[in-house]
């Protein structure tokens, strides 16, 4: 019976064993690549959220009319300053966008007017 | 299976060993490989804790009496499931069974889906820390595997005070919320460590500490239960230190919930939210301290001087590195947080909510350590009991259950006090009404009547923001009653699942208040066929009897009970002669007519018809399991629904704070 517990006993350290090793014989990692949840700027989304939150505040009596008149128009320039944010980047994209291509087709009639010449040759 | 045990033991600690330094090597070297292999090290633990407390519930289950736990716990007699609890009825059983659910809380933390994040190898280390005192402690001290020298006949058996359903549950739900707040904590020191002072340790935590504050709430309305039932005094709370050991983390713990809101929403009381979440962990850690220390008096006390030892010594490590964590960070945190704007706003009423409940956990630790205090300095142990606690936590109490009326009734945003008053006029004037309708009724007690009072003013005002919310929304959506309450809910689970758990104490406050200022109490001899007369209630005496059960001599008195002149049924009060304890164990008798507890203790007795008993009239007691209840009800509510805001600026009432939070 002693032997049964003995190998139970080897069974459960060559178990934790292999949990510690295995990763240094697996080809999956290198070096950490950390993550963090905050680095993400602010939403429109979470700016409709306040709003709503807002005028649930005001629909239940808790601030006055001019108060939230006052915050909701604050709110309202916030989701203008970030859209234009984004169309900034947007067009920012595209004006990229648009000189990579424009290199590439100036590359392109570069090589067909040297295959021309070649041919012409 | 002492061989297979024993393995389970000291490889743990080796893992535990092992775990921490691949974590530090990890960190240092950059490298993905060895904080895996930490992973991989919690997963042994996992697997080694739980191989470990299988084993000594199979022990347990199967009176393997030539094991010292399981002979001094168990006896062949007692039912399977006292057997199986007897896991925890000593120290070295609740040693393991707190480290099983601190190993299975680092392994769902470390191998959860924000296993990458770079705070995860220190919240790792730290937890590891956790469990390498725990497997020290228990291979050191307290070895559930350890065996007798001679294999005796049959255990010792368990205490009868533990021979009881609330003592299946209340260590288990305890040690879940004890363990549980370990997380947070580690989370903090973790983001302290990395100098990240924004609310993502709270937000990756908020779950948790929700689920920890569940099991603490839980644990302790269990206790609360227990005691009423089964120690037979009469009362379900007696300021006992182990008992105030669980209630001081819960009330910090509680503080804790109420101010990472004001952190989540506007990047404010970032210091007090990482003093409270090291305040709740170490006293977690203190409760377990004077459980098994014995420095102080208590029926639930495990009396093992050397242990208390290890946890003070574990205690003061922690309390250092938390110390100089802090320090360190504090300029930083400092700078990041935002100051309070206003005295009148949503976040000075939580400040002043979180300042009463530590003020509340200050005084209980205070009375408990009195005796030791004051040992310390005069040479005599002074204890100051239940009326210390009543006086102090009264009024303390009195002023949580206004600031929680009061606190709902102001704005997020914008906060003004004409607009506070009348939003809160109505529910103000209900709790007024129930104070004067009370003083009518000739009701005695001005400062229960006030209490009272304060608990429905505090009831309306959730009821009111109900309503209000309701109507708010129908008026936008204009959608039928019962789904505009449905989906107001579904919305905004955290906020009215809060609100949930606020009812829940306003009716708890009304049994706490009730059955404190309103029972009645005698101790009256009957002979067979004589009646006594408590409160409402009439009692008539039939008779006693005798019977086994178990192998344990049972003696049981029936009588015979009225309400108000009608038939309320019959109680059966026993008392246990158990084979294998010394002292006989009081059954209570408990009978509930309109919100009134009859409470009967069979005291004594001259012979089968002449006995002496012990009578009761607890008003309202049920409503405290019921507020209970409604409060777990509450929680769960606030944990499976609502995501945490990304954003705390965007709601915050200064708009150059949003402006910065938009062009990050």
């Amino acid at each position: 019976m002693e032997y049964v517990y003995l190998f139970a006993s080897s069974v459960l350290i060559i178990a934790c064993l292999y949990f510690v090793v295995s990763p240094f014989f697996s080809g999956r990692f290198e070096t950490v690549a950390a993550s963090g949840a905050d680095d993400k700027p602010v939403r429109l989304e979470d700016i409709y959220e306040a709003v709503n939150e807002l005028e649930m505040e005001y629909l239940m009596k808790k601030i006055s009319e001019k108060d939230f008149l006052q915050l909701k128009e604050q709110y309202q320039m916030l989701a203008v300053q970030l859209m234009k944010q984004e169309a900034d980047t947007v067009v920012r994209k595209s004006k990229k966008d648009k000189a990579e291509e424009q290199a590439v087709e100036r590359e392109i009639l570069l090589e067909l007017q040297k295959l021309r010449a070649q041919k012409g040759s | 299976m002492y061989i297979v045990g024993n393995t389970a033991l000291y490889a743990g600690l080796l893992m535990a060993a092992y775990g921490l330094a691949a974590n530090f090597i990890g960190i240092k070297k950059n490298s993905a490989r060895w904080l895996e292999s930490a992973r991989g090290a919690v997963l042994a633990l996992v697997l080694l804790t739980s191989v470990a407390s299988f084993l000594l519930f199979y022990l347990l289950g199967t009176g393997q009496f030539q094991y010292q736990y399981v002979a001094s716990y168990t006896s062949e007699n007692l039912p399977l499931i006292y057997k199986l609890t007897a896991f925890w009825a000593g120290n070295a059983g609740s040693l393991l069974l707190w480290l099983l659910l601190l190993c299975i809380f680092t392994g769902m933390v470390v191998f959860s889906k924000e296993k990458h994040n770079r705070m995860m190898p220190y919240v790792s280390i730290v937890l590891l820390l956790n469990i390498l005192f725990f497997f020290i402690v228990i291979t050191a001290t307290s070895n559930p595997f350890e065996m007798t020298d001679t294999i005796p006949a049959d255990g010792k058996g368990l205490n009868p005070m533990l021979q009881h359903p609330g003592m299946i549950l209340h260590p288990v739900t305890l040690y879940l919320g004890y363990v549980g707040f370990a997380v947070p904590f580690a989370f903090a020191i973790a983001a302290l460590i990395l100098k990240r002072m924004d609310a993502e340790w709270i937000k990756l935590t908020r779950r948790w500490t929700l689920t920890a504050w569940l099991f603490l709430t839980l644990g302790n309305m269990i206790g609360g239960w227990w005691a009423y039932m089964e120690l037979g005094w009469g009362g379900y709370w007696a300021w006992d230190p182990v008992e105030n050991a669980s209630f001081m983390p819960w009330l910090t713990a509680t503080a804790f919930l109420h101010s990472v809101m004001i952190q989540e929403r506007k990047g404010m009381l970032k210091i007090w939210n990482i003093v409270l979440v090291i305040v709740t962990y170490l006293l977690t850690i203190f409760g377990t301290f004077l459980v098994r220390s014995g420095i102080l008096t208590s029926v639930h006390a495990f009396n093992d001087g050397t242990l208390g030892n290890y946890f003070l010594i574990f205690m003061v490590a922690m309390l250092l590195i938390s110390i100089y964590v802090f320090i360190t960070r504090y300029p930083l945190i400092r700078k990041e947080t935002n100051p309070i704007e206003s005295y009148f706003s949503k976040e000075s009423s939580f400040l002043l909510n979180n300042l009463i409940l530590v003020a509340g956990a200050f005084a209980v630790f205070w009375g408990t350590m009195y005796p030791l205090f004051s040992e310390a300095l005069t040479g005599v142990k002074v204890n100051v009991g239940p009326p210390y606690f009543t006086k102090v936590m009264a009024p303390i109490m009195f002023a949580l259950i206004v600031l929680m009326a009061v606190c709902p009734l102001i704005a997020w945003q914008k906060a003004k006090v004409k607009r506070f008053i009348k939003t809160g006029q109505w529910p103000f004037l209900a709790g007024l009404a129930a104070a004067a309708a009370l003083v009518a009724a000739g009701v005695e007690g001005p400062f229960a009547i006030i209490g009272l009072g304060a608990a429905v003013f505090m009831f309306a005002v959730h009821v009111q923001e109900f309503m209000f919310g309701i109507r708010a929304r129908r008026k936008v959506t204009k959608e039928s009653m019962f789904s505009a309450a449905w989906k107001l809910m579904r919305k905004n689970q955290r906020r009215y699942g809060g609100y949930i758990v606020h009812i829940g104490v306003a009716v708890i406050a009304v049994g706490v208040i009730a059955s404190h200022a309103y029972s009645d109490e005698m101790l009256t001899t009957l002979e067979k066929g004589e009646t006594a007369r408590i409160g409402d209630f009439a009692l008539t005496f039939k008779g006693l009897s005798e019977r086994m059960e178990n192998g344990n001599g049972i003696v049981a008195a029936d009588m015979d009970i009225s309400y108000k002149g009608k038939s309320a049924g019959t109680v059966r009060p026993e008392k246990i002669f158990y084979s294998t304890w010394p002292e006989p164990s009081s059954e209570v008798a408990i009978k509930t007519v309109a919100s009134q507890d009859l409470y009967v203790v069979l005291s004594t007795w001259e012979n089968e018809d002449k006995a002496t008993f012990q009578l009761k009239v607890n008003p309202f007691v049920s409503w405290i399991w019921i507020g209970g209840f409604i409060m777990v009800f509450g929680i769960i509510v606030a944990l499976l629904g609502g995501k945490t805001r990304k954003l705390a600026a965007v709601s915050a009432v200064n708009p150059e704070f949003v402006k910065a939070g938009v062009s990050k």
